[in-house]
């Protein structure tokens, strides 16, 4: 597919692409699959004829194309499966609720973001088949990394060429790391260890908690690998979505460490044109407690954003929480330290060790919100003895 | 894009985990690990079972166990073992003791495994069992949880190239839980009640005795999702009587039919070894056909294979002929009897278990006056 260009390898490619996301429901062993299925094609078609009409309208126009492929999110994700259930009844039809739409938060992203690069002026209005070929991109379909368009491109517009061993074998790790590793630290998680009906030593509690965080690492790391290794090997350029987290000194350097993309999202679509907002509305005198109030709006759309769910936006609001402290705490100590102190506070050897540790161990803690619900915590400590 | 490793050391450290996580069944050395009572304080038992009352059973209690219902989970929710232990205490004119050793999940493989621990831990004087084969090549979902490479690296020897790697994969996914036990002890379970949503979406009801009776009417699994209807008490009026369960032998033999050839080859070897330990820990087998909605339109009773010749052993086959413990009833009817096409539901059972009871009684007299 390396070699081919134009046309031709954009319909090869929406043709692979179109068969791969039939192939997720159809064999994913998900109900209603025909119709999950044309879902997804019916929304790729309205989102394209919305940005057609208005990503490139003067005024505020080129907002409606950004915000529908989040609306269209969360009307998927966040409308209660009640709705769809009395849908169905009204339809004839058994819904049981929510369709699960693979990898819908990650396509909502990657096209909302699509609107902003053309309203920019960094790259051209795709044509259709362009257009879904990115948003349905195999690789990345259901898990990420969260590419953009512009980046996207390089593999269509210029020569992205991987060695092919070197793509391979950035998979086969990747499959190692997703399938045989990440399972193993499954066993010893909330899921594998502490939600089995039996009463547990409290000891088992942060031994969940490291494995887990390992468990999720080696599963998310792994497969966005397979991801990067597959699209280098048809010549599409992915970019990294990870970086070493475990090395993160705070929970600020972890979201420059962690899933990348989105942080990277974030930082570009929310946080930096609403920090800019509130400290003009505020003024510079206040811009440090402006930028707090970004930093909490901007983690609880990180936790909203991984799932519908009370657990989601605690866990949102924990790492606000751990960024916000730090954001304060390096304002403290510049006061307090001045230039070169704070040069030399950072540069400590010790307190790099302990600060990793610290880091370490909050955001492992974190993690219990976002893979247990609320019930199931209060599930896991009533078993705690 | 990155290469997979950023340096020539962290390769190396890779490969030296993935070749260490690989070796850890060999690593964990005979003797070092817990008892295999801790196997079954690690499962999730809301899930696949009971498990803290298998525990309980196979590892507590020490008395001797007249009868012992075991197998997946037909066996499980066919048979009234509190109407068995009335019926037998009443004829012995002592308190008997019949359990059920039942769980979630087919497979000659966790059977063995299961029944093996019985055996080592309790005097059993009959083992009833039904099929319990999986006709697919994989192992028991829980094989992780069972199967010990320390200790049961010899049961599989022989067994095609597949499925031993599938059990030596299964021993590595076990370990972390075996190494964490080295640290600390499990905390053994209360047996409770289980909630209405257990074991599937249905509502069962439990008899303290090993066996449960599923309250819900049939339902067709779906792939994703069973939604059982309400149980509908049906009391079945058939000319069925308990002279209508056979024994077979010569006389009998068209009361059966055997359909041979659908269960792998590894499954009939654990199935051996089970039959083998059960003989050689001088208890008496039984094979009780348990019905399924299959059997409705056979005369005879279908068999998957001749259990004596499959599992080379001396294996008492029983079981009513479809045509008598269904004959008379409609098809709606029939169905009533089951939460499933599988699984006899709460009418199925009472209804099956007093037509058995009486020739199981007979064959542990029999055993046991021997």
């Amino acid at each position: 597919m390396r070699c081919m260009a134009g046309v031709a390898r954009e319909s090869i490619l929406a043709a692979l692409n179109l068969a791969g996301v039939f192939f997720f429901l159809f064999y994913g062993g998900k109900e209603h699959f025909a119709l999950r299925f044309g879902i997804y094609v019916v929304l790729i078609v309205a989102l394209y004829l919305v940005l057609l009409l208005f990503s490139e309208k003067r005024g505020l126009w080129p907002w409606v194309a950004f915000f529908a492929p989040i609306v269209a999110l969360i009307v998927i994700r966040y409308v209660p499966g009640s709705f769809y259930i009395a849908l169905g009844n009204v339809l004839g039809k058994t819904w049981r609720g929510v369709p699960q739409m693979i990898g819908i938060s990650y396509l909502a992203f990657r096209c909302s973001r699509l609107v902003l690069e053309i309203r920019n002026g960094v790259v051209k209005k795709p044509n259709f088949l362009e257009y879904l070929n990115f948003a349905f991109f195999l690789p990345t379909m259901s898990v990420g990394p969260i590419n953009t368009y512009a980046n996207y491109r390089r593999g269509f517009d210029s020569t992205y060429e991987v060695p092919v061993g070197r793509a391979a074998l950035r998979i086969l790790v990747g499959a190692v790391k997703y399938q045989f590793l990440g399972n193993l630290c499954n066993q010893l998680t909330y899921s594998g260890l502490l939600l089995d009906d039996h009463p547990h030593h409290w000891m088992d509690l942060p031994v969940a908690m490291l494995f887990y965080y390992l468990y999720l690492y080696l599963n998310f790391s792994g497969f966005c690998d397979m991801a990067i290794g597959a699209a280098a090997l048809i010549g599409i350029p992915v970019p990294e979505n990870f970086e070493n987290p475990f090395a993160a000194r705070n929970v600020k350097d972890f979201w420059n460490r962690w899933h990348i993309t989105l942080s990277t999202w974030m930082r570009d679509v929310v946080f930096s044109p609403l920090s800019k907002y509130f400290v003009g509305k505020f003024g510079i005198k206040l811009a440090d407690h402006a930028i707090t109030l970004t930093i909490v709006i901007v983690f609880l759309l990180v936790g909203i954003w991984h799932g519908a769910g009370w657990n989601f936006l605690a866990f949102g609001a924990m790492h606000a929480l751990g960024v916000v402290v730090n954001h304060y705490y390096t304002i403290f100590l510049k006061k307090r330290l001045g230039r070169d102190g704070f040069k030399a506070y950072n540069s400590n050897r010790s307190i790099h060790v302990l600060a990793v540790a610290l880091t370490f161990c909050y955001c492992a803690a974190s993690f219990i919100f976002f893979a247990n619900t609320f019930s199931e915590i209060m599930r896991i400590f009533g078993e705690l003895k | 894009m990155r290469p997979a490793f950023s340096s020539t050391k962290q390769a190396a450290l890779f490969t030296f985990i993935v070749f260490f996580v690989l070796l850890l069944p060999i690593l964990l050395l005979p003797g070092i690990l817990p008892s295999r009572s801790e196997n079954y304080l690690t499962q999730g038992w809301t899930t696949f079972g009971n498990l803290p009352y298998l525990s309980r059973q196979i590892f507590q209690e020490k008395t001797d166990v007249d009868v012992a219902f075991v197998g997946a989970s037909k066996v499980w929710e066919g048979v009234d073992t509190s109407y068995v232990q009335q019926k037998l205490s009443e004829r012995l004119g002592r308190p008997a003791v019949v359990r059920t050793i039942a769980w979630g999940g087919s497979g000659f493989d966790t059977f063995f495994f299961v029944v093996r621990d019985l055996l080592e831990n309790r005097k059993v004087k009959m083992v009833v069992f039904d099929d319990a084969s999986e006709e697919s090549n994989y192992p028991h979902p829980l094989t992780h949880y069972w199967f010990r490479f320390d200790e049961d690296a010899k049961e599989i020897s022989g067994f095609p190239t597949q499925i031993q790697l599938d059990y030596y994969f299964a021993a590595i996914l076990g370990a972390p839980r075996l190494l964490l036990d080295l640290c600390r002890s499990n905390i053994p379970c209360e047996i409770r009640e289980p909630d209405t949503k257990l074991w599937g979406n249905g509502s069962y009801l439990t008899n303290q005795l090993g066996s449960v009776a599923m309250q819900q009417g049939f339902c067709r699994p779906s792939k994703t999702l069973r939604e059982y209807p309400k149980l509908d008490p049906f009391v079945p009026v058939t000319g069925a009587q308990p002279s209508d369960c056979v024994l077979y032998s010569a006389e009998t033999k068209n009361q059966f039919e055997f359909s041979e050839g659908t269960i792998p080859q590894w499954q009939i070897n654990f199935a051996r070894q089970f039959a083998a330990l059960v003989i050689e820990k001088h208890a008496k087998l039984v094979q009780l056909h348990i019905p399924d909605l299959g059997d409705i339109g056979h005369f005879a009773i279908p068999e998957r294979t001749f259990w004596p010749d499959s599992l080379r052993a001396n294996v008492a086959m029983i079981g009513i002929p479809p045509g008598k413990l269904f004959g008379g009833l409609k098809e709606e009817e029939a169905l009533k009897l089951f939460a499933d096409p599988v699984h006899l539901n709460q009418n199925g059972q009472q209804y099956f278990t007093p037509l058995v009871t009486p020739k199981i009684l007979q064959l542990y007299e029999t055993a046991t006056n021997n």
